[in-house]
């Protein structure tokens, strides 16, 4: 007999070669779309940590009519010398029973405080897209707890407002122990959103930072906010653009670069380099740029190549300087 | 009939690179923000090449962005935009056996060196052009 032509055939080699191929594609094309699926989860954490640290510092100018100050000045001999915003709002935080504890400690420097007080982390005060969170350190210790978040300081010491060219001239960019480096937060500083002259949602209230190291003692670096203050870590400068490549310059780093990290992240020993001024940027890990919270309560992006005097407007407060589009 | 719908592999094959094309565009092009170029060059003092410090370039004009990078053992690569900028070197060492006890731990106190006429009251400038720059040298004399 011959063989009927048969009306289902199998499939060839190249039709099959060719099924596999496209599979292989989408795959392909799926596996990295999944690694950056999860860095978007992450960055959105760390916008909504970012949200509840501008909704802190807001309930907390609820309650007391005013923004925590910046920093603490030291009086010699006082409890709870160095202490920052960070300790401030606390209660804020759903840190109650911790701000307690800590109400009733005597001891006269905040870096001594190295019981479970300093200790606690509070998660929401970490960015999770940073591989070194949550950080430990930035106050001469190695435990105490560093925040990924910092309040918005200013531009630093002194500066230069030309309103007829709209330009701001940076001439100083040192933040710590200033009373007013231009932003919400100084030394001391009791500043309300009505001291807001810019309008608050054109103005900075806080932004991310990155941190450089854990198990490594520094001074100063951004976020130390269990005695680092008077170095440098109670607040960030937008003196430079965000991920800039010039350094932070604080005490003493944990390190002076990130591999990894946008423009390794520089940070310059100003102690150990006889080097005035102390100051940190906003950094991420984040691409392209970092996240910062508005005093009005808003949380947005702002790129690595946002325009410097853009920038510094508005981190200033009260510069009155028309501000285009960000 | 089965066999006059059957679509050719060749076919296929066409429509899976132009689909897998057009879904590949959308990816990469990290083309976005100011173009970028390399400048490097030297640094020495009194002759001495500067072992450790850092060099900022700031623009001139605009909205005086910097860009800054670490000197080590008296040259640098600073990735920076084109155009006039001002330059500020510095550069520290150790003084020994100063310490500040002011953190209530005795820390080293070093020194920057270099004269303020090269950082704080700099004078050097240097013009990058469009596609970088490789001998940016600064002799500096105390």
């Amino acid at each position: 007999m011959r063989s009927l032509p048969s009306r289902h055939r199998g499939f060839t080699l190249i039709e099959l070669l060719v099924v596999i191929a496209i599979i292989a594609i989408l795959i392909a094309l799926l596996l990295p779309a999944v690694q950056q699926a999860r860095e978007a989860a992450r960055r959105t954490q760390c916008k909504n940590h970012l949200k509840q640290f501008g909704l802190a510092l807001h309930n907390y100018h609820d309650t007391y009519s005013v923004f925590p100050y910046g920093q603490q000045g030291e009086v010699s001999g006082a409890t709870h010398r160095r202490a920052c915003w960070f300790q401030s709002i606390l209660p804020f935080v759903d840190q109650a029973p911790l701000y307690n504890k800590y109400s009733q400690d005597t001891t006269e420097y905040v870096h001594q405080i190295t019981s479970d007080i300093a200790t606690t982390i509070v998660p929401m005060m970490s960015c999770p897209s940073d591989p070194q969170t949550p950080g430990r350190g930035g106050n001469g210790g190695t435990v105490a707890f560093q925040t990924s978040y910092v309040v918005a300081a200013g531009v630093g010491q002194t500066y230069s407002v030309d309103s007829l060219n709209s330009v701001i001239t940076v001439t100083n960019m040192n933040i710590p122990n200033v009373s007013d480096p231009g932003g919400l937060f100084g030394l001391n500083s009791r500043l309300e959103l009505r001291d807001c002259l810019d309008g608050s949602s054109n103005t900075l209230l806080a932004s991310e930072g990155i941190i450089r190291a854990n198990g490594v003692a520094g001074w100063g670096e951004l976020g130390g906010v269990w005695g680092g203050a008077p170095h440098g870590s109670y607040g960030f400068s937008v003196a430079e653009t965000p991920n800039t490549s010039v350094a932070d310059r604080v005490y003493s780093c944990k390190a002076t670069q990130v591999p990894g990290a946008p423009n390794r992240a520089p940070c310059e020993n100003g102690n150990a380099g006889g080097l005035s001024g102390r100051w940190n940027f906003a950094r991420s890990f984040h691409v392209g740029g970092v996240q910062a919270a508005m005093a009005d309560g808003a949380v947005r992006f702002f790129s690595d190549n946002i325009d410097r005097q853009t920038w510094i407007k508005l981190g200033i407060r009260n510069d009155q300087l028309i501000i285009g589009e960000f | 009939m089965l066999g006059h719908r059957h679509v050719q592999p060749g076919t296929l094959f066409c429509f899976s690179l132009v689909f897998s094309a057009l879904l590949l565009s959308g990816c990469g092009g990290s083309g976005d923000g100011p173009e970028v170029f390399k400048v490097s060059g030297t640094v020495s003092l009194d002759g001495q090449p500067v072992e450790e410090g850092r060099i900022l370039l700031r623009k001139k004009s605009g909205d005086g962005k910097a860009f800054s990078a670490p000197i080590k053992d008296g040259s640098f690569t600073v990735t920076s935009e084109a155009g006039p900028m001002s330059v500020e070197i510095t550069a520290s060492r150790i003084i020994p056996g100063k310490f500040d006890n002011s953190n209530g731990t005795p820390e080293p106190v070093g020194e920057m060196y270099i004269p303020k006429q090269y950082n704080a009251a700099t004078t050097l400038e240097v013009i990058v052009p469009e596609g970088g720059k490789s001998d940016a040298d600064f002799p500096l004399s105390s």
